[in-house]
């Protein structure tokens, strides 16, 4: 692999935002194609980021700062990659369920997907489940995300499970946060239950592909 | 009223006088405050109960926070604080100072009494500026009258509790930039943050100097620490070194400390010791938490007294009252002596009540075996 995007990895997992801008431009400037620059330079990254995040080697403060690096190398990216026509590994809605305003567990979720290639549309906090089926529908989704932190609201997710069957949409529902378990994915019939973030995006890629 | 004296078992069990006794002091204002909130009745037999009632009527004690009334904010005459209602839900709060003027935006919550930031009160650096004036030109006052105004509700339900302000990095998460601005503030502005630690930390100095003439035997740092957000690096460099210090005021006034870490633990309980804390209250064990009763065991050895311990999802009929039995057992068995029996962190509005008695019935057969 070229040494511009080892470099441009090793920065982003230090979340560097002006080293890693400047790696993309000397990337372009050296010919590197702009998805190979994606997938070298910014999203083996962010795998690294997220390997050592699910074996708790690194914390959420580490996540952010190079999710933030990664979002400011793709927003660079992103006029080299459309012109090269290259798309996105697949579409996620997500959101934390009604009645729950909890977002930090989401947003790392958020992360950990866009840095495996998907792109992720998030509708924020206290989403309904008619607000995640009309989002799916809309953007034609791969994947419901819903997110809870509280055992007061875990009963939504089954109104979302429910409503995405009973419409017969494509999206698998993953779901997660403190409370929830596989029983409870199981019991209210959802496609998936992680227990982290870098494994929920793991698993939604492998759904994607 | 119930004339169970818990305010004398919780200072015997926070001096080590208690002989192996347990108190049953768990924390259930969430549960109640909903059902208030949607003006649901309470089931029987606590139908039409206040909050006081159902504590007597439930037989246990309360972390009795009603006494943070007793602790009035001063603040200089140069600093204005005026408020301007955006919607129903949304009011936008300012704080004027000569340094420029600050302000969020509070959303209340549709399902309860609660409300959050929809934009936090510091953005950037000349936000934190005006911060930091405040801070520098805030003092406390132990307000006695309401002292004895709340004590006249509580009586011996249970010691008088109260929140110290959160430490550096902790406040700067859930009082000021929020936990994202939080990180990258630490990240970009290193210094800034530096120099608004210890501005906090002088602050904090005046608090203590308040308490000392306070009744307050026991002070809960309410931090609500959580390792995923504060992980040993920055607990290490911030939140460790101010532990130590202040505990070592506190205890010269002869103070009980302890703080309140309700998210997942596991990755700084190895500091418990080294803070210099008599307890931390609601470390959350499995099926809830990351932490096995055993590592939290581990942690806090014979040093450190546990405050609260149950999982509060096993008051959910979720799960099995069979298991809330066993880790109820557990905790009583492990921690016994430097044990304060809550949930950790609180009985969700989903629990069921009559939980909350049935730990008490164990709680009360273990203690009639102590002398």
């Amino acid at each position: 692999m070229s040494t511009t995007l080892v470099e441009m990895s090793e920065f982003l997992q230090k979340g560097r935002v002006k080293n890693v801008k400047e790696l993309i431009q000397k990337a372009l400037d050296e010919g590197i194609a702009p998805k190979t620059i994606l997938e070298e330079g910014l999203l083996s990254g962010m795998s690294v980021v997220g390997e050592k995040f699910k074996k708790n080697e690194v914390f959420v403060p580490e996540v952010l700062i190079a999710a933030r690096a990664m979002n400011a190398g793709t927003t660079m990216l992103k006029p080299y990659l459309v012109q090269e026509g290259v798309e996105s590994k697949g579409t996620v809605v997500i959101g934390t369920v009604k009645g729950d305003l909890h977002d930090i567990g989401k947003n790392i979720v958020k992360m950990m997907m866009e840095g495996k290639g998907l792109n992720v549309i998030d509708l924020g906090v206290d989403v309904s489940a008619e607000q995640y089926v009309t989002a799916a529908k809309e953007n034609d989704a791969d994947i419901i995300a819903c997110s809870t932190l509280l055992t007061t609201t875990m009963g939504e997710i089954k109104n979302v499970v429910d409503l995405v069957k009973a419409e017969g949409i494509r999206a698998k529902v993953m779901i997660g946060g403190a409370p929830v378990t596989q029983d409870f994915c199981d019991s209210v019939n959802a496609d998936s239950y992680t227990p982290d973030a870098a494994t929920a995006a793991d698993v939604a890629l492998s759904f994607c592909l | 009223m119930n004339n169970r004296d818990f305010l004398t078992l919780n200072r015997q069990i926070i001096r080590g006088e208690a002989n192996g006794k347990v108190l049953w002091q768990p924390r259930i204002i969430c549960w109640y405050d909903d059902r208030r909130y949607r003006n649901e009745p309470l089931p029987a037999p606590y139908t039409g109960m206040d909050i006081r009632q159902l504590y007597d009527a439930l037989d246990c004690s309360n972390r009795i926070y009603d006494y943070n009334s007793c602790i009035k904010l001063i603040e200089d005459s140069s600093i204005k604080r005026y408020s301007k209602k955006l919607d129903e839900l949304r009011t936008q709060h300012f704080i004027e100072t000569p340094e420029g003027t600050i302000d969020c935006i509070l959303k209340k919550n549709t399902s309860n009494f609660g409300e959050f930031f929809e934009k936090w009160w510091v953005e950037d650096q000349k936000d934190m500026e005006v911060q930091m004036y405040i801070e520098a030109h805030q003092d406390y006052e132990f307000d006695e009258e309401e002292y004895n105004r709340v004590f006249s509700i509580w009586g011996n339900n249970g010691l008088g509790s109260i929140y110290f302000p959160r430490i550096n990095v902790q406040s700067l998460f859930n009082d000021t930039m929020g936990v994202e601005g939080g990180i990258f503030a630490l990240m970009d502005m290193p210094d800034v943050c530096e120099e608004y630690f210890k501005i906090k930390a002088q602050n904090h100095d005046r608090f203590m100097k308040m308490l000392e003439k306070s009744k307050f035997e026991w002070i809960n740092y309410g931090d609500n620490v959580h390792c995923a957000t504060l992980p040993p690096y920055l607990f290490e460099e911030y939140v460790l070194p101010e532990y130590q210090r202040r505990n070592d005021i506190m205890h010269k006034q002869g103070k009980f400390t302890f703080a309140h870490w309700d998210g997942d633990t596991k990755a700084i309980l190895k500091y418990a010791k080294e803070t210099g804390l008599d307890g931390i209250e609601a470390i959350t064990p499995k099926p809830q938490g990351d932490v096995t009763l055993e590592e939290m065991k581990q942690a806090l050895g014979d040093d450190v007294y546990l405050i609260d311990g149950i999982a509060a999802v096993l008051f959910d009929e979720m799960y099995p009252l069979e298991a809330l039995k066993e880790q109820t057992q557990k905790l009583i068995d492990m921690f016994a002596g430097k044990l304060i029996l809550g949930i950790s962190d609180e009985m969700s509005s989903t629990g069921n009540i009559d939980r909350v008695k049935y730990v008490g019935e164990i709680v009360d057969k273990h203690n009639a075996t102590c002398k």
